[in-house]
């Protein structure tokens, strides 16, 4: 019964996908209501270029290639790197995970020959530090106070390195914004970062930015699949109000 | 006392010096610190993966079928040649692929099923005046904060003002989570204080 | 931010840290403890390990790193000195790098001081990189997806291993810093129907609660807090009672650094205004 359930879903889920997609892709607008962090991306590497110090951009610890979170940080790192590019700052990458690593490397070298300065792609700036997570931090927290970077982005999955990350950003004055779907790393960023991007507002901004139909698509999927939550749990609740021995809602 | 005990007591002020600024006693404790938790996840993996569960099963009990992983594994080292570097994908597209299959089916039952019926259940169970009110108080939570990540449309004004009360839902659930953690970074700072007073210097009996 | 803001910033911040540190200091120095109650959540786990048949086995995953090592070893020893003395078998296993080498040296130590046999009463299995494989490995068979435990002896020659799979053992606890209990959950729990109880460092207690609501977590043990409560279940003195005094200290001293910080930032936006 669990099985049949979520082949259901599954296909409810592709479906609705597939539908959002379709509409997307014959030129129906989908409305993206406005997020303080995606409009802040920009001015952090401004203020970086004005202040000629260094960007720097981590993904978290807890992510891998597979997580969503990982490939909606690379989107938007695409975009944050042809930004580099363009005013000329120096975009630094630590990560805890060679494959990540790879990944960030092409992203950027794509990023600069986008805009004509692929001479200036440095691949020594994107590197990996260490899978241990303190030992991760430590080499993030590291960098952080040696090189006063003039924005820090931390955007993707994020483990307890978090704070750390994120107040040591915070007292070298750097201009922070962080995005990440670990609801409970969320708290600290709200604290210790400029702008913070709420779970899926980070897919939504990197939907946004990337302008990838897909990702848009996904973003109002999602939009539709909650309203199929909410629909299903009114529903629930009424009728284990009023039919107390009804247990369809027992998933 | 042993000199293992003096050796992480060292390396504790070390990494604590770092609170008056950055020096070199931290730099050098901060290196010592990445450098062997690579050489440690080296040492663990390549036992307990590579020989463990490649080299011995394979080269020593016959187990061809892992020729596969083998082949497989070895690929992700052809990023390194750029004209290969393709054929890295064909492991990376692997993984991506047969992770998500698995998570997909996981994590909509564990995250989703399980915490929708969970929320019906409890006005299912409710047998009083004050677990119908947490109920109550916790259906306002679930429906407002995802209205709060109700991305598409122009806001109507319902949905701005569920919006807004979700928006103080997350806030509860910040300040919660904020509070656990100094509870247990402090957890943390006293387990390594105890350290140093009880067994590196002895004067807690 | 001005130079001299920055500089002010920096003393303030090494006030505080002095302050936490003094407040940790003398409550690890002044000698009583203060009394703990224990909640539903450790009562909780306690009645399970009280109600397991001796003789059964329990899965012990040490899904956690050295850095909080601090923070996890008093859960740790409450709740596998507690399965010891209760004869329960415990099969243990890590999916942390770090936290294989710590598992196995408390683990080993433990069973030591209570006199039980390696292989027989209890046994490390090691590290397995790609928790998901190795949870839904496991599912299949223990042994399959470890061949040779920690120390490189055959698991199939371990008598405790007749214990194979996961309908063999009464359930699992992780002893987690992070998100690894969800793994547990989502491929242990959702697929094989294995009970999953936690012992969690404190930032992942809020979390996890909802896990608890819903059924698919069994019960929760929450920091140093629910070790110390865990240990006055147990009537011992251990590394959670005696850090309950420094605890409180340190929490009032953030208390009172909170009121002053929020009255001082609500003064300095009166000024601006």
């Amino acid at each position: 019964m669990d099985s049949l359930i979520t082949i259901l879903a599954t296909i409810v889920a592709g479906l609705v996908t597939f539908w959002t997609a379709r509409l997307i892709h014959r030129g129906r607008k989908y409305h993206l209501r406005e997020i303080a962090g995606i409009k802040a991306l920009e001015d952090a590497v401004g203020r970086a270029a004005e202040m000629g110090r260094p960007i720097l951009y981590t993904p978290g610890y807890g992510g891998d290639i597979q997580r969503p979170t990982t490939i909606a940080s690379m989107n938007i790192l695409s975009v944050v790197a042809e930004k580099t590019a363009e005013y000329n700052c120096e975009l630094i990458y630590p990560t805890h995970d060679p494959i990540i690593m790879a990944t960030a490397q092409e992203v950027v070298r794509e990023s600069y020959s986008r805009v004509g300065k692929i001479d200036r792609f440095n691949p020594d700036n994107i590197y990996y530090v260490s899978s241990s997570q303190f030992g991760y931090a430590a080499g993030v927290e590291g960098e952080i106070v040696r090189k006063k970077p003039a924005s820090i982005f931390l955007l993707g999955t994020f483990e307890a390195e978090s704070l750390i990350l994120a107040e040591s950003g915070a007292a070298v004055g750097a201009v922070q914004i962080a995005g990440t779907d670990s609801t409970i790393q969320l708290a600290f960023f709200l604290i210790a970062c400029d702008y913070t991007l709420f779970g899926e507002e980070l897919f939504a901004a990197s939907g946004y930015l990337s302008g990838n139909e897909a990702t848009l698509a996904s973003v109002w999927a999602q939009d539709i699949m909650r309203i199929l939550c909410v629909s299903f749990v009114a529903l629930g609740i009424l009728s284990a109000l009023f039919f107390p021995e009804s247990s369809w809602w027992k998933l | 006392m042993d000199i293992t005990t003096t050796i992480s007591a060292l390396l504790t002020l070390a990494v604590f010096s770092f609170l008056y600024g950055d020096n070199p006693v931290y730099k050098f404790a901060e290196r010592l610190l990445v450098g062997l938790a690579v050489g440690y996840a080296l040492v663990i993996n390549w036992q307990q993966t590579i020989i463990d569960r490649l080299y011995t099963p394979l080269f020593i009990d016959g187990r061809l079928a892992l020729v596969v992983a083998l082949v497989l594994g070895l690929l992700m080292f052809s990023r390194f040649k750029r004209s290969w570097a393709w054929l890295s994908g064909i492991p990376l597209a692997a993984m991506i692929g047969a992770g998500a299959g698995a998570a997909l089916p996981a994590m909509l039952e564990a995250r989703i099923f399980k915490q929708l019926s969970a929320t019906v259940a409890v006005f299912h169970d409710a047998s009083g005046a004050f677990e119908m009110f947490s109920a109550i108080v916790l259906l306002v939570g679930f429906v407002t904060t995802l209205g709060y990540f109700y991305f598409g449309v122009h806001r109507s004004n319902a949905l701005a003002v569920s919006s807004k009360i979700g928006s103080y839902f997350l806030m509860i659930f910040f300040g919660a989570t904020f509070g656990y953690t100094v509870m247990s970074r402090m957890s943390i700072l006293i387990g390594r204080l105890d350290f140093l007073m009880r067994d590196w210097l002895g004067v807690i009996g | 931010m001005s130079d001299t803001q920055t500089r002010r910033a920096q003393k303030t911040r090494r006030l505080i840290f002095s302050g936490v540190f003094l407040s940790i200091t003398i409550g690890l120095l002044l000698p009583f403890q203060p009394e703990v109650t224990p909640s539903v959540g450790t009562k909780s786990m306690f009645s399970f390990i009280e109600n397991i048949k001796p003789g059964s086995t329990i899965l012990i995953s040490f899904d956690h790193e050295s850095a909080s090592f601090p923070e996890m070893k008093p859960l740790a020893i409450a709740v596998v000195s507690h399965l010891l003395k209760r004869d329960v078998k415990i099969i243990a296993i890590s999916l942390f790098p770090e936290g294989a080498g710590l598992g196995a040296s408390l683990l080993r130590r433990l069973g030591e001081e209570n006199k039980k046999t390696y292989g027989t009463d209890f046994v490390f299995l090691g590290f397995k990189p790609e928790p998901r494989a190795t949870i839904l490995g496991m599912g299949k068979s223990f042994s399959f997806v470890f061949p040779f435990d920690f120390y490189g002896t055959k698991t199939s020659d371990l008598p405790i291993m007749s214990a194979d799979r996961y309908s063999d053992v009464v359930g699992v606890i992780t002893i987690a810093d992070g998100s690894y209990p969800s793994h547990w959950i989502e491929y242990g729990a959702a697929k094989y129907e294995l009970i999953v109880l936690s012992a969690l460092a404190a930032s992942m207690v809020t979390s996890y609660d909802p896990y608890v609501t819903s059924g698919q977590l069994h019960s929760i043990l929450g920091g140093l807090r629910g070790a110390a409560e865990y240990e006055s279940l147990l009537n011992v003195d251990g590394g959670g009672s005696r850090a309950m005094l420094a605890q409180t200290a340190a929490h009032i001293f953030i208390v009172l650094i909170l009121i002053v910080g929020n009255i001082s930032y609500l003064r300095s936006r009166k000024k601006k205004v």
